[in-house]
């Protein structure tokens, strides 16, 4: 029999990087796969980043992931969202090339030390009593693993919906993981059903360019690892059309074919994804919605529709595509879909993303009801470091939500479930202007370093930016005008006679870097990145202190631990409905507790109270 | 012993103590249906009142004849199951069926406030309502238990929930233009757009804390204060008011040294009339002086002031400095004769030993307690743990309207502050929220 000490099953986002992460950590690691040659596949829309997700693939990069390299090297049309907004909301984002993507993960994959791939099918779990040790395989053989990670993506009882056409499929033409599913629920998981889509994918070459609106890449691409000096794939415009009232008059007429609206899927759906089919319905007064079209690559005249995912029946897709300025004459290379999938309630997990029911397996990725290649890659890494962590028998990393969004989403997950599939967004992270996509290497690399997930290569490079930036705080620390100084230069600030130094004039609104070069000419020799950093800090100083005294006050609060064993049941107080979530989630601190849906001020005192008197917890 | 199980039902006597007609006892908590199944012989209906007689519960003892009001949880008080059992008012019927309760297992007294107590942690009640409730069982007078009420019954909190709800409104279209910014039908400057609305709520909430100041005067009363130099009758004043001795009334003067207080209800309006040491100079007394102290203390937080003289003595008196209201009153107009009344009539001439011009004294003070405090509606704010919560939500939203030309993200961080101001009063903020208006408003999604 193999014997590993990490197995990860699947090799979508969650999968690579999961595995790629173990292997970094030192662990003899296997990768298991349908086929090698679908590793890196981009399943829905070809694009990597965006708002919060553009944080999420900057915080993998830290802790030296793939995806924030695969995506510099694939990515055919940059363009950082939010340009004109903040530092903190400013999201980096990429169309990418499918064929390139995939080239640059299975690379990756293959030059990853310790790492095995093989090819093969998940039937089920080796248990032995509540703690894994392998995987069956579909042929019967077992390969042993003192962890593993489960990254199923839509695969868990796949149902792909065509109009009235259904057919188990874990993506358009792959079987589904049944078995595995079933396994999961006699072991007692709470399983539920998410549904989600994806358009028509049409020939570009059949599409009239000439009216459509184009959407250039950025001129100066910002690249998302911290390891990329510069973007030498070329880069490609996108083009934006619109739906009509024609095609809202067809797909209306025909809603009751549409899987969504005809009953066949009751599962529910993202509210921020919504197919074509819920925008005419639920937006009647809208003449027309936007659509982006994209090209999947730069050899590809596959074309991605964005915006207009469904589940109509192939010859109404066909009908309304045609009403498309643009797209009358299209022809659909694929049609449109919804996926219905079995995932686990991520309330089963602790933060370290391993299940309670069974020690030593963890799950990453859609499975845990999230949606995104960004989510399920951020996922897997910290999967794939604790799976390793366990083998080894060494303490899990884990993060909180003061540290980055990975911290946020996982707790999101952990504490309070899902109830449609969950996305990254800035605004779920309420340290936002201290989580930044320019920082992510220094909040994160430090702890990927001490946890041996980063390799030499990043830590050297690393080292070096930290030492660049205490530099140039230091040289700017000495600089300063008076106010009638900075008048001379154009500079306008309150003439009050006060010497500003950089850090004060950059928090001016009008004030930037460039403006202060005309000043001090040595500013000249700081590096890009460390200008856009300088920069941040001295726009939100005021704030980050305020927010670096609410990061105290949540530490604090994290730092009350609730025993693993701590009974809820029958406590005066708690109504029955939160003594059952708290049962389910089984909150690690008073800060989990808190966030808990419903908890209320008074059962937390309750809780606070009963930790601090150990003595009254079981004399009820 | 653990006071906070849950496994334990409570009881107690909720109606006052001592002889009455009719007596309540209420019982909360897992047990509350066995003690009706253990002492009435034939059931009874949920939200009904059922007249049973009523047994000891092991004993064949009838204790009393009753109304039973059985309320099954949650939508109760407590949010447990809750019985009433209103029986004969006697002091021995009261102890008999608490005793008999007591010996059911599981059933225990209730502390003081237990009932309420439970309500909160089964989040039946919020912080403002309970603070309201507690106001209502100690409202005196009318325009006290309006605002009470009107607190308990959770209009305040409705008034708090409205105005978060709005805020996070808001921050909801900010946050959408921060993070949906490719969507088609997403504002770029979302801020522009709710200035007006921010403005509004803001003013609003500013109107709501101008009047908290009535709020807290409403719930704590009037402070009207009765000062003047030793020996000019301020005591006999109080006493006429209250209508019993509170102050003792000697000519020696300075007799009263310490501040001696009544409560009054003026209209439904609560007013707390002190009485004070007569001020004067070149005591050597000191513990006369120490009196003094205190009525410079008491006129300085004073609402309204009564300045009590004789005929013949200055009104003006530089040892009183008060920003308050001042009412200037001539006692013992019983001393005088008629000519000399009309000769004064710009003061209020009057007698607390004959009660003459009593009456036009208690009502001129009714006209300005009312003037001040009565006639509008109940006040929201009443307590300082509110105002503060409520006034840093308005210096949030003023710190959102001044980011205008900045940030986005800024203007959104200083709302989201404002908006866990009005979560502390009565609940908490909470990220589905917002993410529930962006998608209810917007059709985002491409």
């Amino acid at each position: 029999m193999k014997q590993f000490d990490v197995i990860v099953v699947g090799g979508g986002h969650a999968g690579t990087e999961a595995a790629a992460a173990a292997a970094r950590c030192g662990s003899r690691t296997a990768l298991v796969t349908h086929k090698f040659s679908t590793i890196g596949e981009m399943s829905c829309n070809p694009a990597i980043g965006g708002l919060g997700k553009g944080h999420l693939v900057r915080e993998v990069d830290a802790l030296d992931g793939l995806m924030g390299r695969a995506a510099d090297a694939a990515g055919i049309q940059f363009r950082l969202l939010n340009r004109s907004k903040g530092p903190a909301v400013r999201g980096p984002r990429t169309q990418a090339d499918r064929k390139l993507y995939r080239k640059a993960v299975q690379q990756l994959i293959s030059d990853q030390k310790n790492l095995t791939v093989i090819e093969g099918a998940v039937h089920s779990f080796d248990l032995d009593d509540n703690r894994v040790c392998g995987v069956v395989m579909a042929d019967g053989t077992v390969i042993g693993a003192k962890s593993v990670v489960l990254t199923t993506g839509t695969f868990l009882r796949g149902v792909i919906h065509i109009g009235d056409e259904t057919t188990p499929a874990g993506r358009m033409g792959e079987e589904p993981a049944n078995e595995l599913s079933q396994m999961l629920d006699e072991a007692g998981f709470e399983l539920g059903r998410l549904k989600t889509g994806t358009p028509a994918r049409l020939d570009g070459d059949s599409i009239n360019w000439d009216n459509l609106e184009r959407q250039e890449a950025d001129v100066d691409p910002v690249p998302f690892s911290f390891l990329t000096a510069e973007i030498t794939t070329p880069q490609i415009a996108c083009y934006l059309t619109t739906t009509t009232e024609e095609t809202h008059r067809i797909i209306s007429e025909n809603l009751s074919k549409s899987a969504i609206y005809s009953g066949q899927i009751e599962s529910v759906g993202p509210r921020y994804c919504p197919s074509i089919e819920d925008k005419v319905v639920r937006f009647k007064e809208k003449p027309g919605h936007q659509i982006f079209l994209e090209p999947e690559g730069l050899d590809d005249s596959t074309v991605y529709p964005n915006g207009i995912s469904t589940s109509l029946p192939i010859n109404v897709q066909l009908a309304f595509l045609k009403t498309i300025p643009g797209l009358e004459n299209v022809k659909v290379l694929k049609p449109g879909y919804a996926i219905e999938y079995d995932y686990v309630d991520p309330r089963e997990l602790d933060s370290s993303l391993q299940t309670r029911r069974i020690k030593g397996l963890f799950f990453a990725g859609q499975i845990n009801g999230t949606t995104g290649y960004e989510e399920a890659a951020a996922q897997g890494l910290v999967a794939g470091v604790n799976a390793s962590r366990l083998a080894a028998d060494k303490p899990v990393m884990i993060f909180d939500r003061s540290q980055s969004y990975i911290g946020v989403m996982i707790d999101d997950l952990v504490t309070r479930g899902v109830s449609e599939p969950y996305r990254m967004f800035t605004s779920r992270a309420e340290y936002r202007l201290l989580l930044r996509a320019d920082n992510a290497d220094q909040r994160l690399t430090p702890i990927g370093i001490e946890f041996g997930v980063v390799g030499n290569a990043r830590a050297l490079v690393f080292a070096d930016k930290l030492q660049e930036l205490d530099q140039a705080r230091k040289m700017i620390a000495k600089l300063n005008l008076s106010p009638p100084e900075a008048d001379r230069f154009g500079i306008k600030v309150n003439q009050n006679g006060k010497r500003r130094n950089v850090a004060e004039l950059l928090a001016y609104p009008d004030i930037n870097m460039d403006t202060l070069k005309k000043v001090w000419p040595a500013l000249n020799d700081l590096s890009g990145t460390v200008v856009e950093q300088i920069e941040a800090d001295a726009v939100y100083a005021g704030y980050l202190e305020r927010q670096q005294k609410d990061i105290e006050m949540y530490r604090r609060d994290e730092e009350l631990k609730i025993p693993g064993d701590f009974n809820y049941v029958g406590l005066a107080g708690l109504s029955n409905e939160l003594t059952r979530k708290l049962s389910t989630v089984r909150p690690a601190t008073i800060a989990q507790a808190a966030r808990i849906d419903g908890m209320t001020p008074a059962a937390l005192t309750l809780i606070l109270g009963l930790i601090k008197r150990p003595d009254l917890r079981r004399s009820a | 012993m653990n006071k906070l199980s849950s496994h334990q039902t409570i009881y107690s006597l909720s109606s006052g103590a001592g002889l009455a007609g009719v007596a309540v006892i209420r019982v909360s908590g897992l047990q509350a249906k066995l003690c009706i199944s253990l002492m009435c012989k034939k059931p009874v209906k949920a939200r009904q009142a059922s007249f049973r007689q009523l047994f000891h519960p092991t004993k064949d003892v009838l204790l009393d004849e009753c109304l039973v009001l059985w309320f099954p949880g949650p939508g109760t008080f407590t949010g447990e199951d809750v019985v009433e059992f209103q029986i004969h008012g006697g002091r021995a019927t009261v102890s008999a069926v608490v005793d008999a309760l007591s010996e059911i297992e599981g059933c225990r007294q209730a502390e003081a406030g237990e009932f309420t107590r439970r309500a909160f942690l089964n989040g039946r009640l919020d912080l403002v309502e309970i603070e309201g409730l507690g106001d209502l069982i100690h409202a005196q007078t009318e325009v006290q238990r309006l605002q009470a009420l009107n607190q308990s019954k959770g209009a305040a909190s409705a008034v708090f929930n409205r105005w978060r709800k709005e805020l996070i409104g808001v921050l909801g279209y900010l946050e959408a233009s921060i993070d949906f910014i490719e969507e088609d039908d997403v504002n770029e400057n979302a801020l522009a757009g709710f200035r007006d609305k921010l403005i509004h709520l803001r003013n609003d909430m500013e109107k709501h804390l101008t009047d908290s100041v009535r709020g807290e005067i409403v719930r704590d009363g009037v402070r009207v204060v009765l000062a003047g130099e030793p020996n000019v009758g301020k005591s006999s004043i109080i006493n006429y008011l209250a209508r019993r001795d509170v102050a003792i009334v000697s000519n020696i003067p300075g007799t009263t040294r310490d501040v001696l207080e009544v409560q009054l209800d003026l209209n439904g309006i609560p007013v707390i009339v002190s009485d004070t040491a007569g001020l004067r100079d070149g005591s050597q007394d000191e513990i006369e002086q120490a009196g003094m102290e205190r009525t410079k203390a008491a006129s300085r937080k004073a609402d309204l002031v009564i300045w009590v003289t004789v005929l013949g003595q200055d009104v003006e008196n530089l040892l009183l400095q008060t920003e308050a209201e001042k009412i200037v009153v001539v006692n013992k107009a019983d001393l005088l004769d008629h000519e000399n009344i009309s000769a004064n009539s710009r003061d209020l001439m009057i007698s607390a030993k004959t009660g003459a011009g009593m009456e036009a004294f208690i009502n001129l003070l009714c006209e300005r307690v009312e003037e001040k405090f009565g006639g509008m509606e109940p006040a929201l704010i009443s307590r300082e743990r509110q105002k503060s919560a409520l006034m840093m939500c308005v210096e949030g939203i003023d710190g959102a309207l001044n980011e205008e030309h900045g940030s986005l993200e800024l203007a959104a961080e200083q709302l989201r502050m404002a908006a866990n101001q009005l979560s502390k009063l009565v609940g908490r903020i909470d990220v589905e929220d917002l993410l529930d208006v962006i998608f209810r408003d917007f059709c985002v999604g491409k």
